[in-house]
């Protein structure tokens, strides 16, 4: 996972000397954080029992006509 | 995937115990991705049932030692494309996201709640939101990105960059006293980002 400095060089000013970038750095930081929040929070949704169970039936070979 | 005849008849004898493995510690990451697509967790699980059960069919065409993500990725998106989009642009919130007003950590002057912000994330243009999902919250190289979307990484960065621009704009980041961070702002041309 990308740690919050990531993101593509040409929508990150790096001179945080400027004001004017320095407020765009942190607009994008706040977005990138928002992004991997929703995401994590996503990934850590409990996985509902069909999808496991469609796993097991797969190995057990109950599905290899799929 | 695209080699019909390395096909099986049984997939079972090309299914090796790290592949399920590999399946088994995706699904996670296949559900948050397929959620963040379609905009519902459980049409994300009709989706991801789809993709593993074409993962497994077709484990003879996944190259031991390359990027199973990826590959998986791939195969759920294209269903995606196929077959669900549909039922995804009828979804207008963001049902069985189950964000509750959890405040996104961020710095001092930009504060927003999660469903705020899925909102905003589920009303950019499709192409975007992955680009943005993929480079910006799961950490890949547009080069990634772009295998998965087959498409050039010039496009994954340009797409990146314009959804950024537009959820900012969308949540309201945009308008503080800043009149250059219109639609064009994180552009490589704008003054702001030309560093």
């Amino acid at each position: 996972m990308s740690n919050r400095n990531a993101g593509p060089p040409a929508d990150r000013g790096s001179n945080h000397d400027d004001p004017r970038t320095d407020v765009n750095g942190r607009i994008q930081d706040t977005i990138g954080r928002a992004l991997q929040a929703h995401y994590q929070a996503l990934v850590l949704e409990p996985i509902p029992d069909r999808l496991i169970d469609l796993l097991a039936e797969l190995e057990a070979g109950a599905l290899s006509d799929e | 995937m695209s080699n019909p005849s390395a096909r099986p008849d049984t997939a079972a004898p090309s299914v090796t115990n790290s592949f399920r493995t590999g399946l088994l510690a995706e699904i996670p990451h296949l559900r948050a991705f397929a959620a963040s697509l379609c905009g519902s967790l459980t049409l994300a699980d009709d989706l991801v049932q789809e993709t593993l059960l074409k993962a497994w069919a077709n484990a003879g065409s996944f190259m031991a030692g390359t990027n199973l993500r990826a590959w998986l990725f791939t195969i759920l998106r294209n269903s995606y494309y196929t077959h669900h989009r549909r039922y995804g642009r009828e979804i207008a919130d963001t049902d069985g996201l189950h964000a509750a007003q959890v405040a996104v950590q961020a710095n001092q002057e930009f504060h927003m709640d999660l469903l705020d912000f899925r909102r905003a994330l589920l009303a950019l243009p499709l192409e975007q939101r992955e680009a943005l999902i993929m480079v910006g919250a799961m950490g890949l190289s547009h080069e990634e990105a772009a295998l998965i979307c087959d498409v050039a990484a010039g496009t994954i960065k340009s797409r990146v960059s314009r959804g950024r621009a537009r959820l900012a704009g969308l949540l309201g980041l945009a308008s503080c006293d800043l009149p250059e961070m219109g639609e064009t702002a994180p552009h490589r041309t704008s003054p702001l980002a030309a560093r």
